[in-house]
């Protein structure tokens, strides 16, 4: 676990370790006649204390980069690391405990259990671990529902609030626990854009003030704009990222290209008639959130 | 998660197998307060020293009934579970996702079946217990001896019951393990088609318990009928006993293709065939309601049928040897025979009436999970009729099957059955058919599950196609 890692891809230099790693990570989906290549032999490493958005056409793998990342899902070959931890090699019960301690998770819908008032949906984390929240812990997560502004709400069920605010609460869920990582799928996909640029705004402070690392997948350039990089996917691999300060317009433009070249591929395909290397761009949709 | 919330939050989803569990732990009870009075009211009038012997065979008996009527309710209540589960896995990939283990979830929707169990038998210990009391006080002086009606030992069945739901509850819950945390992440998601057959190996039990079943079967009877020998029937029970498991632990694999079958000699209505569509999309749990209603007819059918073989062979042999008035002794004998016949298929008629409750249950849970479906189908433009009718045509196919399954299998092992006892003195012969038993069993469970069918297909009528397209 502690052997020397071969130099990421990027050139990137970070003054602290990655806190997640992924190695020549490979996803192939096989089917009993088509074998689809969803990710193939990415490199990725993601700094601490940033916000690391992820983007790419729709097909381009990057809902299967971060399930892989958030061991959810296991790669055909490849590591993936998370602080120290090697998770590619992790049984199930290792990976649930992972989950239950290590990384939060926010995506676009059905964040929250119906039946939980938002405050025993926050400490589900604590009660799913077999614990109380300790001092420490019950303050930090009073801290956080003061800070996320739902704490007049403790004591209402997820169907009495507004999705903005629903979704405020699974990021109070997702920080209880202090994790090393914050996975982020589409967190805005249901909201209006107001409530859509509040999430955002909570989650760079939780980035800035509080040193939490998060990765976010999305499809909406404004929103990839609040994160310190953006990495874009196309065919299952990284293929250009921008860093440092962007703005929105950029993003969307390199998607706009990454699109177009996708399109120009695909005629170009029907065209002369051949096979496409040996990875289907459209065949990844199954994996995805529509 | 936690299994008080989820009962209080959605108690109606409940309340099958809370009245399954009651009809079970009140038969169990019941018996054994019933034995416990009787067996009282024999020492009291001081009847025969052999009373203790009489009281060993009723309770033999009884227990027997009730072990099957707990054995139906705990299929029942393993398949509520199991469409429980199915109906919450968006929930549980959430809880996998934020890391609850597989193990956990499975507990506490053990605990639920627990918690669920412990009401419904403690509701069906005060009313045996209430109707014990008021017997006794029916009988008043008749019974001077102790029956015991509060003493421990009464309470054992409504023990088991409880423990039995318990445990049943554990095992319709297996597909939580199948649950994946992806599953939570996309918006939606389509259910995946649960894997239609069970194990392999519980394949190759069923073959070879069925195989060895038949042979005991057949080797039974040919002893009677062949050899004279009246030790058939000892080899032909538990003959009959092996195959039937053979069969209820094979029900997976040969079901399906028996739905699929009626699904198409019912007809080719749009509404039919959906109906038909919605039992094959779901194989294993609608065989599983399907094997309880099985076994409780079966054993109506068998008992039935023995019971008129044995008679109608007695009643001919006596005839054959053409002794004067033997008349008398003919219909006292035929009345025995006849309550004794009655007697059993009440026994039974409770393993039935917790199958009925089961068709419907999977019926009334099926139609809250298709939601969406149905609100798609009445926008494109189902009328409610239809719609009614489908749901209808769900639970027809389905005991249309176990009817079709039950009655020649409930024949044929009544028949060996009364082969093996009787052939010895008469020889060989055919079966006596039950009809009004056939008739009453057939007709009776079609329109049960019909009747009970009417609140399921309501509901699906009710949904408003815009909020069910809606709904995620």
């Amino acid at each position: 676990m502690t052997q020397p890692l071969p130099d990421p891809a990027s050139p990137t230099t970070y003054s602290a370790p990655p806190i997640a790693r992924v190695r020549n990570v490979t996803k192939t989906y096989a089917s009993a006649h088509t074998s689809v290549t969803a990710l193939q032999d990415v490199d990725l490493d993601v700094a601490p204390a940033q916000m690391t958005a992820i983007m790419g056409p729709s097909g381009s793998g990057k809902s299967t980069l971060m399930h892989i990342m958030a061991g959810l899902d296991t790669p055909t070959s490849g590591r993936v690391l998370i602080g120290d931890r090697e998770i590619s090699a992790l049984d199930d019960d290792e990976l649930t405990k992972l989950r239950r301690r290590k990384i939060g998770f926010v995506f676009q819908a059905f964040n929250l259990i119906s039946t939980l008032t938002v405050i025993d949906n926050i400490l589900l984390p604590f009660e799913l671990d077999d614990r109380k929240p300790t001092t420490q812990e019950r303050e930090w997560v009073d801290h956080l529902v003061a800070r996320l502004g739902i704490d007049h709400r403790r004591d209402h069920r997820p169907n009495e609030i507004s999705g903005g605010q629903q979704q405020r609460v699974a990021i109070a869920r997702a920080l209880a626990t202090r994790p090393d990582v914050l996975f982020a799928d589409e967190p805005t996909g249901n909201l209006d854009s107001r409530s859509g640029r509040e999430v955002m705004r909570i989650m760079s402070e939780a980035v800035r003030d509080l040193g939490q690392s998060i990765v976010l997948v999305t499809h909406d350039p404004l929103v990839a704009a609040s994160a310190g990089r953006v990495v874009f996917l196309a065919d299952g691999r990284p293929v250009t990222e921008l860093a440092g300060t962007f703005r929105a317009e950029e993003v969307a433009q390199t998607m706009l290209d990454l699109e177009s070249d996708a399109a120009l591929d695909s005629e170009s395909d029907v065209e002369t008639g051949t096979a496409h290397g040996s990875h289907v761009v459209t065949s990844a949709t199954e994996v995805e959130a529509p | 998660m936690n299994p008080i919330r989820e009962i209080r939050a959605n108690p109606r989803q409940f309340a099958p197998s809370f009245l399954v569990v009651f009809i079970a732990a009140l038969f169990g009870t019941a018996i054994m307060q019933g034995i416990g009075i009787l067996s009282a009211l024999m020492r009291s009038a001081e009847v025969v020293s052999g009373s203790d012997t009489a009281t060993v065979m009723i309770m033999v008996v009884g227990m027997t009934f009730f072990l099957i009527a707990l054995f139906v309710s705990s299929i029942v209540i393993a398949n509520t579970f199991s469409i429980i589960i199915a109906g919450r896995s968006r929930q549980l990939a959430l809880l996998r996702l934020i890391g609850a283990s597989t193990k956990r979830l499975r507990r506490s929707a053990g605990l639920e079946g627990l918690i669920v169990s412990i009401p419904a038998t403690l509701a069906a210990v005060v009313v045996s217990t209430g109707l014990a009391l008021v017997t006794l006080g029916l009988l008043g002086d008749a019974v001077t001896a102790d029956p015991g009606v509060g003493s421990f030992q009464m309470f054992v069945p409504a023990v088991a019951t409880i423990v039995v739901t318990w445990y049943a509850a554990f095992l319709g819950a297996k597909r939580i393990s199948g649950i994946s945390p992806i599953e939570a992440t996309s918006q939606a998601v389509e259910q995946r088609s649960e894997d239609a057959r069970s194990s392999k190996r519980s394949l190759g039990l069923a073959l070879v318990l069925l195989t060895l079943g038949l042979i005991m079967l057949g080797g039974g009877a040919f002893l009677g009928f062949a050899l004279s020998n009246p030790a058939g029937l000892l080899i032909a029970t538990p003959g009959g006993a092996c195959s039937f498991l053979g069969l209820i632990i094979g029900n997976a694999w040969f079901l399906p293709p028996l739905q699929r079958f009626t699904g198409a000699v019912m007809g080719r209505s749009a509404a039919t065939r959906l109906a038909a569509k919605n039992i094959d999309r779901h194989p294993t749990r609608s065989a599983r309601t399907v094997i309880g209603l099985i076994i409780g007819i079966t054993l109506v059918t068998m008992f039935a049928t023995a019971m008129t073989t044995f008679r109608d062979q007695l009643v001919s042999y006596a005839q054959s040897l053409g002794q004067e008035g033997f008349e008398i002794v003919e219909d006292a004998l035929m009345q025995v025979i006849d309550r004794t016949m009655l007697f059993f298929l009440g026994m039974v008629a409770f393993s039935v009436i917790i199958a009925v409750i089961g068709v419907v249950n999977a019926l009334t849970l099926s139609v809250r999970q298709r939601t969406r479906e149905i609100g798609l189908l009445m926008a494109l433009g189902q009328s409610p009729a239809k719609v009614r009718s489908m749901v209808l045509g769900e639970g027809l196919q389905l005991t249309a099957v176990a009817c079709l399954v039950a009655v020649p299998l409930g024949i044929v092992y009544g028949w060996i059955g009364a082969l093996a006892v009787i052939s010895p003195l008469t020889g060989f012969f055919a079966p006596s058919l039950p009809w009004w038993v056939l008739g009453v069993v057939v007709l009776g469970s079609l329109l049960a599950v019909a009747l009970a069918s009417r609140a399921p297909a309501k509901a699906a009528t009710t949904i408003n196609p815009i909020e069910a397209l809606e709904a995620v």
